[in-house]
């Protein structure tokens, strides 16, 4: 026992210099002041530091970039944080007491669901007290996309995870406002991906690619790349990576389009606005010519489609 | 050094092992957004990008592969900076890195899909009985520069990892015919399938040749090959590869006019497993076993051939009889002296930790080689059984700093071991320049030839056998072989045209290297027998370069530059007088100064394809065969594609190699490379 003790003291005094050696490396402004919007990263890889970079450079107000483990209690006392990725947004939730107003962004809307359906402070409305800017689409503009896709299509496949399961009445709900019949199954840690989607993408005519937990994309995204390219299915993916690696179309938004509704939402708030938790406002659209081309379509011209799109959701 | 080994070693541990303190997430998070297809993983095991690996790394893809009119896999090494390719006969090649080579290149690692096909019986890969067809592949990271850290002693100046096509990602099937010069017939064909748990994929492969016109060194093969791929959960995954490979070449020492190809027959087999599960998200386990097995036939000398080799033109029958004892005093001489029986068995763990700063993987593995050989190891059976022991480890030190540590030791049975190390450093100065500082230590153990090899001919005397030619003899206490390299890289991604730059200076030095040695012997033919003994000392330095370019979507470019400064003190061969006095025979350069491929591909139309390929090398000396010139090699390539059906294309290609018909020869003198030209239809049902 004693020696498991002194191991967990060593590791955790390593951890905690490892921590310390990358606080020293990181490049923190030391004109910092405490009125300051702290800009509160999961951690320091490049991309939060980067998104960080592009709130700063869309914002008027005066902002200040800090790691998770450095946000102490002064800063969470601010009037406005800003939380950047999901691991942030968590641990700011469970330590921000009003008045401050917590922005979480760079994070998909199931781990803000997460968030509200396991509150860790009991006597807080998360849905009342913070605002969010999500990473994942609209369902109704994936929905949309779909149907400008292929506009006879019939049959729209989908595969849930245990995460994503979420979005399936909603889905549902917009497929048949579009016109569409769902085809969908449920993947569980234990399920064979294979099995599963063969089937799936023999009878759909479109395919909309949806967020998971790290290892169920990990899996799936490989095969459903590869099975929905053999059986000749548009697949619809929800990064500039899956088009990348072979869907035929992304709807996705950049770190750029993010920090500008972000840079906006802190406007808002200081124009007196109540928390809202919003979908991506701006968007981008990318294809694979490859895949077009081995799907032997001709799409439209992404403006014409992402000004459909924009209709579509001004209806 | 043993310290630098393990410091890595134990500090990544710590580190990783005080990390995985948190509990792990099966949510979901912002990592499914951001995360990135995987580039390489060659270089440490996991995937990195290009920009943090430790190493220089060269991806030869389908685009460049189909674009590049390639018959053969060695002759895509040539589009690599720093590699070098050479016909040794028609159908025996040899690939080196930084030169330093004889017609068996033994210092770089050669994987297909993370297995070695590196044959400890000729101490290199043997190009033509892999089972694999340039079909077969997907893409190949080809890593510039000492990875013994990561896989063993044989990447001691640099590893290819071929990964071969997922079959899932392939049309159900297709037919591929290809016929040309030097009586070139190829039929190939693949078939993909479903199964309940997941794809396989079928390859078959008849291709003939007659050779050169001077030595006729034609070729046949068969060859098979399975690969399934099945995910049973979604945190498994079984790769299976199974392969076959038959048929015969006629291989020779081509120094002379007059001189013979001899047939080799060849039975090639091998058998793959690879396991990896997903422990959580950012933990992974992976179990890998596989057997390659080769055996290599040449028919005995005749009693007329012993008869002839001891003179008698027309001999009689007690002439005959001599032979014929003689014969039967030396049943493993061959003329090649390439015959016998290879068997290597792995096995490997690996644990692979992945968090979004920190990248580890670490294992062991155990290998048995097997070589049984009446012409090369007449003492007996020869194998040897090898531990080792890896780490690789990337921690991103802040956004801009990326260290990347690897350690491996090696231990024979019995025998001598290895230490390696790595340490990178790479600094992202902007988001499309990276700078990179690396060192690395490396050791090689010798292969089973090397150490073990032994053979002399016999002549029957008086009393008994007497020595007539000690050919030679093993060195028991051989170790390893070092080499200390130093590189400074600089990687630039274009933002306005798409591509990027690699350029590397580098310096590195061999020690101790395994050097082939003749040793003064009291034999009756030439006084004279073969040693390997740790006398090499060589320096190179230089600079490589690789440019990637698409300026357009109907054109790309893809040009590699080697520039190498080759120096040595004592090289591969020597000698050692009855006087004890030494000569070394050194005929420099053992590497060419420069050499460059360049490849540009043009697609006017959706279905029209055109391109070309230029290859130079500068003056070298290769070992056991000739100082050769430089040459100049330009090759095109046109390709039409026509849809006869919805779910059918049809692909004609014609190739044609040196163009310029200025024949060259690549290894020995006599061995030409003339224009060659190759027409190749593909049916492809989707």
């Amino acid at each position: 026992m004693l020696s498991k003790d002194v191991a967990k003291t060593l590791r955790s005094r390593l951890s905690q210099s490892v921590q310390r050696l990358w606080l020293v490396c990181l490049c923190i402004s030391p004109l910092a002041q405490a009125t300051d919007i702290p800009l509160v990263l999961t951690d320091n890889s490049g991309i939060y530091q980067q998104f960080a970079r592009l709130i700063s450079q869309r914002t008027a107000l005066p902002t200040e970039t800090l790691l998770l483990n450095q946000a102490t209690h002064e800063i969470r006392q601010r009037p406005i944080v800003v939380a950047i990725g999901t691991r942030a947004c968590e641990e700011l939730a469970r330590h921000t007491q009003s008045p401050t107003r917590l922005i979480c962004t760079f994070l998909p809307s199931q781990a803000f669901q997460h968030l509200i359906d396991h509150p860790q402070k009991a006597d807080t409305d998360i849905e009342r007290a913070i605002d969010a800017v999500f990473l994942d689409q609209p369902i109704q503009r994936q929905v949309a996309l779909a149907r400008l896709l292929v506009p006879q299509a019939k049959y729209l496949g989908t595969l849930y995870g245990e995460s994503s399961q979420i979005y399936q009445t909603e889905i549902e709900e917009y497929a048949q406002q579009y016109g569409f019949l769902t085809l969908s199954d449920f993947l569980r840690e234990e399920g064979n991906p294979v099995q599963t989607l063969t089937p799936l993408l023999e009878r759909s005519q479109v395919f909309l690619a949806l967020p998971d937990s790290t290892l169920f994309n990990r899996t799936v995204t490989k095969w459903l790349l590869y099975i929905s390219l053999r059986n000749r299915v548009p697949l619809i993916g929800f990064s500039e990576s899956y088009v990348d690696a072979g869907a035929l179309i992304g709807v996705y938004s950049t770190p750029e389009q993010q920090a500008q509704q972000v840079a906006e939402t802190l406007s808002a708030i200081r124009q007196g606005r109540s928390p809202v938790q919003a979908f991506p406002q701006y968007f981008t659209l990318k294809v694979n010519s490859n895949t077009e081309r081995t799907l032997r379509m001709r799409l439209p011209s992404l403006d014409q489609l992402s000004q459909a799109l924009l209709q579509e959701e001004m209806r | 050094m043993r310290f630098f080994v393990f410091l890595p070693l134990c500090v990544s541990c710590i580190l990783v092992s005080s990390l995985q303190a948190q509990p792990a997430r099966h949510l979901p998070d912002e990592q499914a957004f951001l995360a990135d297809i995987p580039q390489i993983t060659s270089a440490t095991r996991f995937t990195q990008t290009l920009t943090d690996a430790p190493v220089s790394v060269t991806v030869i893809d389908r685009a460049m592969i189909s674009a590049s009119g390639a018959q053969n896999l060695p002759d895509l090494f040539r589009l690599v900076p720093g590699f070098q390719v050479f016909h040794v006969n028609t159908n025996k090649y040899g690939v080196t890195y930084h030169g330093m080579s004889d017609d068996f290149p033994n210092r770089l690692e050669v994987m297909i899909d993370g297995r070695s096909v590196y044959m400890p019986l000729i101490s290199a890969p043997d190009w033509t009985s892999l089972g694999l067809h340039l079909e077969d592949i997907e893409r190949i990271e080809v890593i510039r520069g000492s990875n013994t850290a990561t896989h063993g002693s044989n990447a001691f100046m640099g590893a290819i990892n071929i990964i071969t096509r997922i079959p899932a990602a392939e049309p159900r099937a297709a037919l591929v015919y290809t016929q040309g010069s030097l009586g070139t017939q190829e039929g190939h064909a693949r078939l993909t399938q479903l199964t309940p748990h997941g794809h396989y994929r079928l390859s078959m492969t008849h291709h003939t040749n007659e050779g050169s016109q001077r030595y006729q060194d034609s070729a046949q093969r068969n060859y098979l090959n399975l690969a399934a791929s099945f995910t049973p959960t979604l945190s498994d995954q079984i790769d299976l590869n199974l392969g076959i490979d038959r048929g015969h070449k006629e291989i020779g020492s081509f120094k002379k006019a007059d001189s013979i190809a001899v047939r080799q027959d060849y039975e090639a087999d091998f058998q793959h497993l690879r396991w990896q599960h997903y422990l959580d998200t950012h933990n992974k386990l992976v179990i890998s076993a596989y057997r390659n097995s080769l055996n290599l036939k040449e028919a005995a000398p005749t009693v007329y051939d012993f008869a002839n080799f001891l003179g008698f033109t027309n001999p009689n029958s007690v002439q005959l009889a001599y032979a014929k004892s003689t014969a039967e005093l030396n049943p493993g001489l061959r003329f090649s002296g390439e015959n016998g029986y290879t068997r290597q068995q792995d096995l490997q763990v690996t644990y692979d930790y992945d968090q979004s700063n920190i990248q580890h993987s670490s294992g062991v593995g155990i290998r048995h080689d097997l070589g049984r050989s009446d012409t090369l190891f007449q003492n007996g059976h020869i194998s040897a059984t090898r531990y080792r022991a890896f780490n690789n480890f990337q921690m991103d030190l802040t956004p801009e700093w990326v260290l990347n540590l690897g350690a491996l030791y090696e231990k024979q049975a019995s025998a001598a071991d290895a230490k390696s190390f790595r340490s990178a450093l790479n600094y992202h100065a902007s988001i499309d320049t990276t700078l990179r500082l690396g060192y690395s230590y490396s050791e090689r153990l010798p292969s089973l030839a090397e150490q073990y090899g032994n053979a002399s001919i016999f002549l029957p005397g008086p009393t008994g056998p007497i020595i007539y030619d000690q050919i030679s003899i093993e060195n028991p206490d051989l170790k390893a072989e070092n080499i200390r390299s130093l590189e400074l890289g600089i990687t630039k991604e274009f933002n306005r045209i798409p591509g990027y730059l690699d350029l590397k200076v580098f310096s590195e030095k061999v020690n101790d290297s395994i050097s082939s040695f003749w040793i003064y012997t009291d034999d009756m033919e030439d006084q004279r027998v073969r040693n390997n003994q740790n006398i090499g000392n060589l320096q190179n330095t230089g600079s490589e370069l690789q440019l990637r370019l698409q300026p357009t979507d109907k054109l790309w470019l893809s040009l590699a530059y080697s520039y190498t400064r080759a120096r040595h003190e004592k090289w591969a061969t020597g000698k050692i007088n009855k006087d004890g006095n030494i000569n070394y025979f050194n005929r420099p350069p053992h590497a060419p100064r420069h050499t460059f491929g360049g490849l540009v591909n043009w697609s006017p139309l959706h279905n029209l394809n055109l391109s070309l390929a230029h290859y130079y090398m500068d003056h070298v000396f290769w070992q056991e065969g000739d100082r050769k010139r430089p040459y100049n090699r330009t090759d095109v390539r046109l390709s039409k594609q026509w849809d006869l059906s919805a779910d059918q294309t049809l692909e004609a290609a014609l190739t044609v190699q040196n163009i310029a018909n200025k024949t060259y020869q690549e290894f020995y003198d006599l061995h030409d490379f003339e224009r060659r030209t190759f027409l190749q239809l593909k049916l492809k049902y989707h």
